[in-house]
This record gives C-alpha cells, structure tokens and sequence, in this order.
C-alpha cells in the first residue's frame, strides 16, 4: 500500500462523487436537452430521442437569417438586448460607485440611512413593483422606450450594488485617503486615483451582475416594453409559445444563442465574481 | 471640475426631460394586437394599418403580443389607468371581455357595430352585445373578428394501417367513440407493433382544450348550462343527468387506456404534437390548426423539399377534417363556436380614432384577408366573409363551413360572464380529474362540479 493511500480519503472522495455526479447530470440534463433541440431536423425535435439520427446546424442558420416569422427581428431585439444590459449595467456602476464612495469614505451625513433604505426595498418583491413602475413609466411618457427598462433595472440593481461596493471599500485603509488629501488631493481625485483602482474587481463583479440581471429579465421588459422592434431577444422567445405548433427546435436554438452571452461574460469576470461581490461580507 | 461636474448634471437632466416630453407631433392611435400564427395573418393585418393611415393620417402605433400575454400585459395598462385605445386577442373573449363590460371598463361601440350588424352571422353580433353593470343595460361593448369551433382531425394512413377505411368510421355517438377505442387502437398496436393510441383527448387542467372538448361532450347531452339571460340551470335533473353522462363518456375514454396517460396533464399544444408524431390516430382540436401546420409548413422556405413535400402530402392526403358523430340522442350534433372579440376601452385617449379603426378593420377588403391569412384556422364572422371561395378550395377547409353552416351555439360566457372565471379555472377538468385519479364516479364529481358552479356563477 502506497503511503498517500488511505481509505478514510478514498471513502471522502466516493461520497463527494455520489453527490457531485448526481447534482451534475440534473443540472446538465436540461442544457443537453437545450443543445439536442438545436441541433435536431424540425420532424424529429420531439421524437425523445437521446441523440438526433441526423444532427443539423440547419436551426442556427433559421435564426442567423431570421427565415422565421417569429424571428423576423432578431438581430435586432439581440442588439436591444445588449444594448439595455449594458446600459444597465455602466449606469448602476456610475450610481452605486458614487454612493458607495460617498458613504463610506466621504460618510456623508445620513448615508448609513440612504443605503438601508434602498435595500428596505428588497422586502418587496420586484414582480409587485411591476405595476407601479408601469404607471411611474406612463407617467413620465417612457413607455415602449428602452429607458424604461433601464431605469426600472437599474433601481432594482442599484441598493445590492451600493452595499456590496460600500462593504468592499470599508476594507480599503482610511489612511490611504488621509495620505491623499494631506497631498492636496480634491474629492474626486480621491475618487478617480485612488478610490477606482482599488475598487476594481469588487466593481467589475457589480457590473457584471447588473448586466447579466438585465439580460435575464424577462417580467419588466414584458411589461414596459411593446414594439418588436424594442423588445429584448429574451421576451421576443415567448412569441415561440404563441403557437399550438411552437417550433420548438427554433426556439431552443435561440434560447441557446441567447444562453451563450452571458455564460462568456460570466467567465470571463468569473474570477471577480466571488472576490468581489463577497469582498467585505467577514470584517477582517 | 466643479464646473464639468454642473454641466454633466445639468445635460444629463436635460436629457431625461427630452425624454419624458412627448414630442408633439402626428395624431396617434394605440393598438394592441396578438401576434398572429403564421406571416400572413400579420401581413394582411399590417396592409390594412397601412391603408388606415394613408387615408386618415393617424400613426398606429401597433404592438404585438404573444397570445398568452395579451391578457397580463392588458390587464397591467388597465390598473396602471393606460390602456391602449384597440385591443385585440384571441383569448380574451373566453377570459376578459364579458367581465370588462359587466365591470364598466369598455367603451359602448354601438353606434358603429348597429349601422354594420346586417353583414354580420347572427351569433357573432349577439356575442358582443353585453351587459354593463355599471349602466344597468346592454350594449355592443366589443367588436366580432373571426370565431372558432370543434373539429376532428384523424391520420387517414393510420387508419388505413389499423386496416379500417374512413367509410367503416360510425355515425352514431357510442358506436363511433368504441370504434376509435375497441377497434381501431388494437388493431394498430398488433398490425404496427408500436404502442400507439387512438385518441388524443385532452383533460389538463391548464388547457382551454380540455374545456372546449368536455364541453362539446355536453352539447351532445343537450346540456343547458344557462338561459338566454344568463340564469343557472344546474338545478334541472335533465341537466344533472346530461353532465353526468357526457363526464362518464369523456373519462372513459382515459379509463379505458384509448388516449396518452400523459393526456390528463396536456396543455394545448399537447394534443398537436402527440398527433403530427404519429402517437395518435385522431384529436378533438377547437381549429383546424393541426392540418394548417402541414399547410404552412407545404410553403415554408425554410424546410428541404423533401420535408416540404411530405407536409404537402399529410395536408392533401393523409389528414382528414371531420365532425362529430349523431348525438346520443341520434339528432345532429351543432356546434358551439367561440366568437373573437376585441375591445375598445373606456380609458382609452383617442376613443373617435379608435372606433373609426375599429369600423375600418371591419370592412369585408381588410377583415377577409385578415381571417384567411390564418389558413382555415379561424372561421369569417360576416356573411359575405363565409361565402368566400377560399372557404371551398380543400376537403378541410370545406369541413370547416359544413360544420359552421349547419348553425352554432355560443358560450355560457356571453350569457353569464362569470363563465369565464369557471373556464379560467377549469371546473370540467377538475371533475375528469376526480374520475380518473381520485377514483370518484361521476355523479359525485358532477355534484362537485355543480356546487362549484353555482357558487361562482349562480
């Protein structure tokens, strides 16, 4: 028996396989089915076979192509996605970075309160806000217009954003910014040459959360917006569903084109991610 | 910097006033319209738009739903106090029409509806003439479009393979069920060696299918849910007995292992694809839309010329259109039809563009190609609509207004809008449902049924 042999480890390691392989097939289960949908020839999409008898890309080129009546406008609805998911998420960064500086190195007078008053909106769920935010919406003449999903978004992003980045730069040293204003710096050079660098992955993880929430929206761009020339690529899906003949390979095939976006962004910030939206969650 | 700052804020502010000031400019109308099924339904749809706004010059401002959406998306403009001027869809006259008018919430559209009402099939118009509680009387709160009703649809080579000619298909009502069931689904398994069924018979609680099917079976019971003015019925043994018996028939076509067991749990589309994959010889469905599909998929670009000419094939050759068998009783079975309502609103803000929409729409040159775009899935709501060649160009399509043309029922909802709240929640499925998963009889579950009934619409 060698010396790194134990059975005790092998033991660990069996247990952890019983579960990790169980828990990895049902969350790939739906995500293989996904992928066989998009590359199954429309007659056999829904035949439950494990693997198509003739695997296509034909699907991918429907949709590249828009041949579809139901994917008429997507180029452009993938385009309002992302233009709204990156709205979405410059404009909470330039919002909950400048609240969360203000909070806890400028510690504005009352900004403790500021912040827990935003997150006291978190105790109401977003989908019964939905309604108000369309009346607010018709209110100020935005309906049907991309501004209103971003500014819908980015006061749902917003009070998690300003405390994740408030948590993150009570870490940083006070003294760095005492240093930098005995140098004679201004506030917002405090902000744009110290504040931001050392902020960098905890506002890459944030900004990476509120583009991908705005990209998975589906109830609030519903609602606020109508023409399927606005729409987001994720509520034009739901026109598949209008048929009692859905074309299933086709939307499968979309859904997989519109999972891919985010699974790239998600890893490419991955390292980030955890860092940074955990940074300060355990005072050191 | 101070200064940067000031100017940021203030482009910033003004660009969000920009925003928020509508730029007054060209009269505009808002309509809501669900998204239609194929191409060339939306295509007529948007000729028509275009032809308005050439001879008005209002901008339409035309957004489409899916049809499950319609309603939510509705549903929200009215709470918010913003609903668009037109609305139409497919749905909302089995769920909202009848509750919006009896709660006041749509405009009175009587004095374009009477001038045109001649032109009309006498069940369309009576579908919209509601009651508005609000005012204590009746009046034309909704506009016709199109309507639908009940069909069978049955793979004629299935049959053929089960050894059975469509000329050995019975007539009768019990004859006819037991054949399909008895006969046909045996004979198929042993010839084929696949574990088909011979109906597919829906029973799911969110399926509108299952609803429209169960209560075709009552129609065949001479069921009388409500009179003319809305009255409850369901105190009549005649009427006990009848939905008894059209639940017993229902169900024991699922207790008897004839339809999918998966078929208690259907949602509409379910029925479509158990059909075009050949689990099942024969569907009830509440439009043509099963052959259409092969129709539309026969001129799809998209599609191999093999795969085009297959869908040629099913359409022309291998799926037959039919009607149900005699009732019970041995009388002609006469359908019930749902009639396609849309609406204008009370809130609406340009209610004088919106009626005029509305009577535009509604001339024969812009309502014809608008219902035939959908290939036969949905049936004219004018007289002249029906008398259209279109509607003797194919065996389906001829099916469809024999079956029409021998005369139509309405819905318990145009008489008692609470209707809609027992067809949103599915009080027919629920009984098929205590039948065949809790083992109840059916006099037990039509005794459920009833005090459900009575306690929502009675």
């Amino acid at each position: 028996m060698s010396a790194g042999f134990s059975w005790r480890k092998v033991s660990t390691e069996a247990k952890l396989l019983l579960i990790g392989i169980p828990v990895a097939l049902w969350t790939l289960l739906p995500i293989y089915h996904l992928a066989l949908f998009a590359i199954s020839p429309k007659d056999s999409a829904m035949s439950g076979h494990l693997w198509p008898d003739h695997p296509t890309l034909r699907n991918f080129v429907i949709v590249f192509t828009q041949q579809h009546h139901y994917l008429e406008y997507f180029w452009r609805q993938m385009w309002n996605s992302l233009v709204i998911a990156v709205a979405v998420g410059a404009l909470t960064l330039f919002v909950a970075t400048g609240a969360a500086f203000a909070i806890s190195r400028l510690r504005v007078k009352g900004g403790r309160a500021v912040m827990n008053l935003a997150l006291l909106t978190y105790f109401i769920p977003a989908a019964f806000l939905a309604v108000p935010m369309y009346k607010t919406m018709g209110v100020y003449g935005l309906l049907n217009t991309q501004w209103a999903l971003i500014l819908a978004m980015m006061a749902i992003a917003a009070p998690y954003s300003i405390w994740v980045l408030k948590q993150a730069s009570d870490k940083l040293p006070y003294e760095l910014d005492e240093a930098a204003r005995i140098d004679g710096a201004s506030p917002l050079q405090l902000f744009r040459l110290v504040y931001l660098p050392l902020m960098m992955p905890s506002l890459v993880a944030v900004g990476t959360y509120a583009l991908l929430l705005a990209w998975n929206e589906y109830l609030y761009a519903f609602l606020l917006l109508s023409n399927d020339r606005e729409l987001t690529l994720g509520v034009a899906l739901g026109n598949f569903l209008a048929a009692d003949d859905s074309p299933w390979e086709l939307l499968m095939t979309t859904g997989l084109i519109y999972a891919l976006p985010p699974a790239a962004i998600y890893y490419a910030f991955k390292r980030y991610m955890v860092g940074g939206l955990t940074a300060g969650a355990v005072k050191s | 910097m101070k200064s940067f700052v000031k100017i940021a804020a203030a482009l910033a502010a003004a660009g969000m006033l920009t925003a928020a000031i509508p730029v007054a400019a060209q009269e505009t109308l808002v309509v809501w319209w669900v998204k239609g099924f194929y191409k060339s339904e939306d295509d007529a749809l948007f000729a028509a738009i275009k032809k308005y706004e050439a001879k008005t010059g209002v901008k339409v401002e035309l957004s489409q739903y899916p049809v499950q959406d319609m309603i939510p998306k509705t549903v929200a403009a009215l709470d918010a106090g913003n609903p668009p001027d037109v609305a139409y869809a497919d749905v909302y006259d089995f769920q909202v029409t009848g509750k919006w008018a009896f709660e006041g919430k749509l405009e009175d559209i009587s004095d374009i509806i009477v001038p045109i009402k001649d032109r009309f099939l006498k069940n369309t118009i009576e579908t919209t003439f509601l009651y508005n509680d609000k005012t204590k009387k009746k009046a034309y709160y909704a506009f016709p479009l199109k309507q639908q009703t009940m069909h069978i649809q049955y793979w004629k080579d299935m049959l053929g393979e089960a050894g059975f000619k469509e000329s050995d298909i019975p007539t009768t009502w019990k004859a006819y069920w037991d054949f399909w069931c008895d006969k046909v689904q045996p004979a198929h398994r042993s010839k084929t060696g696949k574990r088909t069924y011979a109906i597919g018979h829906p029973m799911g609680v969110d399926a509108s299918d299952s609803f429209y099917s169960f209560l075709t079976f009552m129609d065949a019971y001479n069921v009388k849910l409500v009179d003319d003015n809305g009255k409850l019925l369901v105190d009549d043994p005649k009427v006990k007995a009848g939905l008894t018996n059209a639940l017993r028939d229902y169900t024991s076509i699922r207790t008897r292992g004839c339809t999918p067991p998966s078929s208690t749990s259907w949602k509409d589309p379910d029925n479509n694809v158990a059909f075009h994959n050949k689990t099942i010889l024969m569907t009830h469905n509440a439009t043509i839309s099963i052959a259409a599909k092969w129709l539309d998929d026969a001129n799809n670009p998209a599609l191999s010329a093999e795969q085009r000419a297959q869908a040629k094939k099913n359409y022309e050759q291998l799926i037959a259109t039919a009607g149900f068998p005699a009732k019970p009783d041995g009388s002609k079975f006469v359908y019930r039809a749902a009639v396609k309502t849309g609406v204008v609103f009370d809130l609406a803000k340009n209610k004088k563009r919106a009626k005029e929409f509305v009577a535009f729409i509604l001339n024969e040159e812009n309502l014809q190609p608008y219902v035939e775009g959908s290939l036969g899935r949905w049936y004219p709501v004018t007289i002249a609509g029906t008398k259209s060649a279109f509607w003797q160009g194919d065996p389906h399509r001829k099916a469809v207004y024999n079956q029409f043309t021998a005369g139509t029922v309405p819905f318990e909802f145009v008489r008692n809008w609470r209707f809609t709240i027992l067809n949103n929640e599915n009080v027919w499925a629920k009984a098929m449902s205590r039948v065949v998963n809790d083992g109840w009889t059916p006099e037990k579950a039509t005794d459920e049924m009833i005090a459900r009934i009575k306690q929502v619409a009675g």
